[in-house]
């Protein structure tokens, strides 16, 4: 019997029905032009208005006073806090990685650190910890000094100089060594360490010898990845090095935009050029470290060797691990969250007068941080979701139309807003949106449409991992089943990639709702976003509501972050529940 | 139910003829697919390739890793672009290149289905949704497609598992979903992509025959990718051997291992001895073992040729019988493996072969024998470059 819906008799020309032409097709076509339009668009723009105004920016440029020391400063901060990131970093990523010291949760929780407690948040809390007179740190020594007999007035701790800003620096770019490091140590056959070890070679000369040669090219690509990050970051500077008298180019790019009046528009490109060229420099450098080391550190599956037995060096070593984690995140939103429960900050901290007010004055009675904060959640989500969807759309689109140059060249679009600084993305807005003909000057769709190109990449990367999880045979089975593109796509390859676009989602909503760089240029009292509200408020000197907001926007970071690594763990066992 | 042509019928039909008309039911014209390698050559996959399939046939294209054959399939289905060349699925033609208005219908729209190697069931959809999709997508009726879903089920003998997702199944049932979902649209061309290769030799066998049966019952027409030629034997009206993207040999299971066209299906189907020689006349050939009586094509008279013999031809004898094709040989292997007895001697100065015989281990390593085929069973082939690989022992 047969069971098919065959017909009884053959039709005598089997007809090739004509083929359902669905708007898959030209849609994604559409949104792939209208992103390339988006990412390209504006600095093009900005480049092109300056015009033959060029020559005139460049020599106001040069004639910057100060321009000499704020470039060194650049440098300074940037070499000096890569160097001592990539020490701390690779030794971390070895503890973690190779030694009885391992902590599981620390090698998940230390990559995510900067997303837990954004820069903005870990530099004012910092601030408020070490600064010289009412730093609370400061506070606990001078007392515990005087129990001693020592009186000290002043410090000892000062995080507005020099030394502050190196640290703190230095805490954010740890993450992207140790991520890089630990990920080629996880790749790295643990049997060519145990072969120097039973070649006689004792763990130090191992580490020396046979496991930091072996993932060099790591260890470079990290370090050039925080440069990447470093020469980018606005909010630690603004916070730490203009009080130290400290500027660097970021923070000279956006001042020349904000704080100058009128703004100096084709100043800041001209310095916004300087840093994309920069950007681009140590980026492209990081890509050819990254692809040379592909063939420099292969090994096929890495085995599971046997973890270096620390001894009595394991609990320091583990102290240290925690320890990092203490001063990035934990010490710092403590500071904050003190500060927020007080009528004002000082060192001496009076439990008596712990109060809720900056709380409910920041979320319900001041409009401006009631608003930002509205407006943060609102564009978190919505920019989340349009960029996570867009790319998911343009990653399977680019892989079922598109062959060679240019299915790469569109990927490659999707991430180009990443080699480019934050900064120079925003001036590019400002230069080429805000004004006439389009006029979104202190609109919330100009947050919206450069939130969205900031943070494509990010949204496209994990687009493409999840596509490529899922692995051509399912969407090409549905295909042959008779599901054109867009069918294929809503249900069979969407609903497969949703847990992998579900993180990306997460990590896209956390850095738009806590983004500063962008929103400090963009936003205004208008359209006000956390970012610039809290940069406001740290000017004004309004500590209580200051901390209080950053204490509300870290809450929602961390807890998004979490939630999200713990749906992640668990939408990938979800197929073996269900074979439970 | 269906009135189909026995799937025999239109196994002598080789016609591969590029200019006359065909009306078999897939008709590959000079199809070739290039792929670029890192670096900028480009390497052809599959090499200006003709092939005609008949109705109801099943057709198996046989080949190591690297052939072209997985390649070439995948140009049936749609999934690749082939660089130029015509294919014919059913009247129509599907794809062209090259010559006339370029064609290329997309998979979706093409009449054919699949059964892929990684079964690519969707880990989201029961059993029964995943059967049920290509019902959905080509004539809607979600109900009608989940009552003939639940029927191929039944068909495929697994109506049980209809609520089941694959991350609950084993290896073989996922493989009878996969068949199922391939079948349940009854497309007239179904295509399989190694879709036993991954699952353990006991359930290989049954869904084998289930699936050669369910093939002659609907009648549909059936293109097989493999390597392994035991199953290509067993399953195949004809046999289309594949090297470096071209057809090296197309025929019937018999034909590709009792006659061989060279050296390289020689060796590919089956274990072949081989000798090399000097063909000195129509029945003669000069090697290293002496002179070997064979029947040589005219062509080749004159000519190094490559002499393939089948090991289960060779006897060893007892005695010295006045035969021709006799030569005193050493065991240097004996082993029995249950059905038989394998054998590898050592003949004249270094040269092995490998004898098996049906019975039970009647010579010890070390002992002197004879060794006798008859002439017939000598294959005379022209020299290729695999031939200096000497004899094969598996």
């Amino acid at each position: 019997m047969v069971v098919t819906a065959r017909p009884a008799t053959p039709p005598a020309t089997p007809a090739v029905p004509p083929a359902r032409r669905g708007l898959f097709g030209p849609g994604s076509a559409l949104l792939v032009t209208a992103v390339v339009a988006l990412v390209l668009g504006p600095p093009m723009v900005m480049v092109a208005g300056l015009g033959s105004g060029v020559g005139q920016a460049v020599s106001a440029a040069v004639a910057l006073p100060g321009l000499g020391t704020m470039l060194l400063n650049t440098v300074i901060a940037l070499v000096i806090s890569t160097g001592c990131a990539v020490v701390l970093g690779c030794l971390f990523a070895w503890l973690d990685e190779r030694t009885d010291a391992h902590l599981g949760w620390v090698s998940r929780i230390l990559p995510v650190v900067p997303l837990l407690v954004p820069p903005i948040a870990g530099a004012i809390g910092w601030a408020l910890l070490a600064s010289p007179n009412a730093g609370f740190l400061n506070g606990a020594i001078r007392a515990a000094a005087g129990l001693v007999g020592i009186e000290i007035t002043s410090g000892p701790l000062d995080v507005f100089s020099w030394p502050g800003l190196v640290f703190v620096y230095t805490l954010y770019l740890v993450p992207h060594v140790y991520l890089t490091v630990a990920a080629a140590l996880r790749n790295l056959d643990p049997a060519m360490e145990e072969a120097a070890r039973v070649g006689g070679a004792g763990p130090a000369r191992v580490l020396r010898t046979v496991t930091l040669p072996s993932v060099r090219p790591a260890i470079l690509g990290g370090a050039l990845l925080a440069g990447v990050f470093g020469l980018a970051l606005y909010s630690v500077p603004v916070i730490l090095g203009t009080q130290a008298r400290i500027e660097v180019l970021a923070v000279t790019v956006v001042r020349l935009l904000t704080a100058e009046f009128p703004p100096r528009t084709d100043v800041a490109i001209v310095l916004g050029l300087v840093l994309f060229l920069a950007v681009t420099a140590l980026y492209l450098a990081q890509v050819a470290v990254l692809r040379r080391s592909r063939f420099a550190t292969i090994s096929g599956r890495a085995a599971r060797g046997t973890r270096l037995r620390l001894g009595r060096w394991r609990a320091p070593s583990r102290a240290l691990l925690l320890g990092y984690l203490l001063v990035t995140a934990v010490l710092p939103f403590l500071g904050l969250l003190v500060v927020s429960l007080q009528p004002f900050w000082s060192a001496n901290i009076r439990f008596s007068a712990l109060q809720l007010d900056a709380f409910s004055e920041v979320l319900v009675g001041r409009r401006l941080t009631r608003d930002a904060l509205v407006n943060s959640v609102l564009l978190g989500l919505v920019a989340a979701t349009a960029a996570v969807l867009g790319a998911a759309v343009i990653a399977y689109a680019a892989r079922t139309y598109l062959r060679g140059t240019l299915r790469t060249l569109v990927n490659g679009i999707t991430k180009l807003p990443g080699t480019m600084s934050h900064i120079v993305v925003a001036l590019a807005f400002v230069a080429a949106l805000a004004g006439p003909p389009f006029g979104l000057a202190g609109t919330v769709m100009l947050l919206f449409l450069a939130y969205v190109v900031l943070y494509l990449p990010q949204a496209s990367v994990s687009a493409e991992s999840a596509l490529a999880q899922v692995g051509d045979p399912l969407a090409e089975a549905s295909r042959v089943c008779g599901a054109p593109p867009g069918r294929t796509f809503r249900r069979v390859v969407l609903p497969l990639m949703t847990p992998g676009l579900a993180a990306g989602w997460a990590l896209v909503f956390v850095l738009v709702s806590g983004d500063i760089t962008a929103s400090v240029m963009l936003a205004g009292t208008t359209n006000p976003v956390v970012g610039s509200v809290t940069l406001d408020l740290w000017t004004n000197g309004t500590y209580p509501q200051l901390a209080a907001l950053s204490v509300v926007v870290t809450a929602v970071s961390a807890a998004v972050v979490l939630v999200s690594m713990r749906l992640t763990r668990g939408g990938g066992r979800a197929p073996s529940r269900r074979r439970g | 139910m269906t009135a189909r042509a026995p799937a025999r019928a239109t196994a002598e039909h080789t016609g591969t003829d590029p200019g006359e008309p065909s009306t078999a039911e897939i008709v590959v014209r000079g199809v070739t697919k290039t792929f670029t390698r890192r670096g900028g050559a480009d390497v052809p996959a599959v090499d200006d390739l003709d092939l005609d399939i008949g109705h109801g046939e099943f057709l198996v294209l046989l080949g190591p890793s690297g052939c072209g054959k997985t390649t070439l399939l995948r140009c049936l289905a749609g999934l690749e672009t082939p660089s130029r060349g015509e294919i014919t699925i059913g009247g129509r033609a599907v794809f062209r290149a090259g010559r006339g208005a370029r064609v290329d219908v997309a998979p979706e729209a093409r009449p054919v289905s699949m059964m892929f190697q990684s079964y690519a069931l969707w880990p989201h959809m029961t059993a029964l949704a995943n059967v049920a999709y290509p019902l959905e997508n080509r004539r809607g009726g979600r109900r009608e497609a989940r009552a003939a879903a639940d029927r191929a089920l039944a068909l495929v003998g697994v109506p049980e598992l209809a609520e089941q997702y694959p991350g609950q199944m084993s290896g073989g049932q996922q493989q009878r979903i996969a068949l199922a979902r391939a079948l349940v649209a009854g497309q007239d061309v179904v295509l399989f992509d190694e879709p036993l290769s991954n699952v353990d030799a006991k359930v290989r066998d049954q869904l084998r025959f289930e699936l050669l049966a369910l093939q002659r019952r609907l009648g549909f027409t059936a293109v097989y990718v493999t390597h392994d030629q035991h199953e290509a034997m067993s399953l195949a009206t004809r046999i289309a051997v594949l090297h470096a993207g071209r057809i090296e040999q197309l025929g019937t299971p018999e034909e590709i291992y009792n006659r061989p066209a060279s050296g390289y299906v020689a060796r590919f189907v089956g274990v072949s001895n081989e000798l090399t020689g000097q063909a000195l006349d129509p029945t003669t050939v000069q090697t290293d073992i002496g002179e070997v009586t064979a029947r040589v094509p005219t062509a080749l008279v004159g000519h190094p040729v490559l002499l393939a013999s089948r090991p289960e031809r060779w006897r060893i004898v007892t005695g010295t019988p006045d035969e021709p094709n006799t030569w005193p040989a050493t065991v240097d292997l004996a082993v029995f493996v249950g059905s038989r007895s394998e054998y590898m001697l050592g003949v004249g100065d270094g040269t092995r072969l490998a004898v098996w015989d049906s019975g039970a281990t009647s010579h010890t390593t070390g002992s002197r024998c004879r060794v006798t085929i008859d002439p017939a069973d000598v294959r005379v082939l022209p020299v290729d470059e695999g031939a200096d690989e000497g004899s094969s022992w598996s």
